[in-house]
Formats: C-alpha cells, sequence, structure tokens
C-alpha cells in the first residue's frame, strides 16, 4: 500500500507542475500609484501598461479627477513629462500636487 | 541638504556651514532665511516633503552651481513651525559676488515652483492646505 501511496503522490505531484505551475500567458502589469500632501488618498495598485492608461482610469475617479490638471507626476521618484511613458510591473507612480515651500 | 522635525536652528546652521566652508576659499557667502510671518490668525506653517523627489531636484541644483564655481546649501522644517520661528533656510557660496547673488536668486525662486513641498496654515490646530499659494510644478497637468 505504501507503494501506491508513493505512486500517488509522484502522479499529483507531476500534474501539479503541469496544471499549476505555468507561467501566466498575459502578464499582469501591476504599478503603484502614490497620492502625496493635500489629495490625502492612500496609495492603490493598478493594472495598466502606460500613463495614458493611468490617466483614463484616474479621470474616472471622482475624487482625483479634479487634481490631475494641476499634478505633476513622478515614475520612481524621476519627474516626467512624457505621457507615452511605458510602464513595467512594480513601477510607483507618484502624483504631486501644486507646492509651497519655504 | 537637511531636514529637521520642528522648526530651523538657524544660527547653529549658518555657522555650522561657514565652519564647513572655511578652508574652501570661497569669496562669497550668501545666506536666505525664511522666517513665518504671523498673519490671518496663523499660529504656525506645517510642511509635508517627499524626500527622494526633493534630493533629485537638491542634486540637479547641485550640479548647476558647481558649473559655476558655487556650491548651494538648504535646510527644511517637516512639520509644524511656529509664527516667528524659520521653516527654511539656504545658502550660496561662490568664489566672487556675482555668481551667489544671481544663484541665490535662481535657486530660492525655483525652490518654491519645484520643491516637492506641501504647506498648511494651522489655525486652532487644524492643517489647512496653503492652495492659494501653492504652485503647480513644472510639467504639471500630464494626465488631465
Amino acid at each position: 500500500m505504501a507503494f501506491f501511496g508513493k505512486i500517488i503522490a509522484k502522479v499529483s505531484m507531476i500534474i501539479e507542475k503541469t496544471f499549476y505551475n505555468q507561467p501566466k500567458l498575459e502578464s499582469e502589469e501591476m504599478i503603484k500609484v502614490e497620492f502625496l500632501g493635500p489629495i490625502a488618498r492612500p496609495a492603490i495598485e493598478l493594472d495598466v501598461s502606460d500613463l495614458r492608461e493611468l490617466s483614463t482610469m484616474l479621470k474616472e475617479d471622482e475624487t482625483i479627477a479634479p487634481w490631475l490638471s494641476k499634478c505633476a507626476v513622478a515614475l520612481n521618484d524621476a519627474m516626467i513629462s512624457e505621457l507615452d511613458t511605458p510602464l513595467k510591473d512594480g513601477d510607483r507612480v507618484t502624483i504631486l500636487p501644486p507646492v509651497c515651500g519655504g | 541638504m537637511e531636514l529637521y522635525q520642528g522648526p530651523l536652528d538657524t544660527k547653529e546652521i549658518f555657522g555650522r556651514w561657514l565652519d564647513e566652508e572655511a578652508g574652501s576659499n570661497y569669496g562669497a557667502y550668501i545666506p536666505f532665511v525664511g522666517t513665518i510671518r504671523a498673519e490671518d490668525g496663523i499660529e504656525a506653517l506645517s510642511f509635508d516633503i517627499y524626500e527622494p523627489v526633493l534630493r533629485r531636484w537638491f542634486e540637479s541644483w547641485q550640479e548647476r552651481a558647481k558649473e559655476r564655481g558655487a556650491i548651494v546649501k538648504m535646510a527644511h522644517s517637516i512639520g509644524d513651525a511656529p509664527v516667528h520661528t524659520s521653516s527654511y533656510v539656504s545658502a550660496v557660496f561662490s568664489p566672487k559676488r556675482r555668481v551667489a547673488l544671481e544663484l541665490i536668486d535662481e535657486f530660492v525662486e525655483d525652490f518654491k515652483a519645484n520643491a516637492p513641498i506641501w504647506k498648511y496654515d494651522v489655525k486652532d490646530g487644524q492643517r489647512i492646505y496653503a492652495e492659494d499659494r501653492s504652485t503647480a510644478m513644472d510639467g504639471a497637468g500630464l494626465l488631465a
């Protein structure tokens, strides 16, 4: 019986490796979006592939949308000016509202 | 670049900066002090800072100063700084006065426009975003 038990364990291991550990066909581009200063919103994670797509999604959020026209954007802490900037998994986008140091 | 919780000890900072550059052969040292004025019934100003972008902004200014043979320094408060205290000091050291006079102007103005720092009035213990005194950073509106 122990022999059959071993075979069953082996077969289930092969099944698991074959069917469950396949890499995902569609890669998910999860990026983190942080809102600074007075926007006062916790960070969110989104599945978007570029800034254009991010813009579309943020415009649908009624508390974020009014901020967008006056906010600058940083990607992984570098300021950016191109809407066609591609985003990859693990990227961090930061939304920076109007500033007043000093 | 130095960040402190609460108001700045301006005399300590300016004295130390002077000592740090005592042997650097700079002919000009121009300090700037921002002091919080009592107006509109505020008790204090309060500040949020995004340090990673602020450091990059400051490093880019250090490069610009270096091209002109100068250096820039700055210190800023995080959190509350009561009226009549200082929340921001900066300085330029350069071989001759002309560069330092020009740089302190450019540096402080760009600081106001592009340093990622958010200011709040403190009234009755409440923090109120100083929206009407704030400036959209370069490149703002990208996602609009």
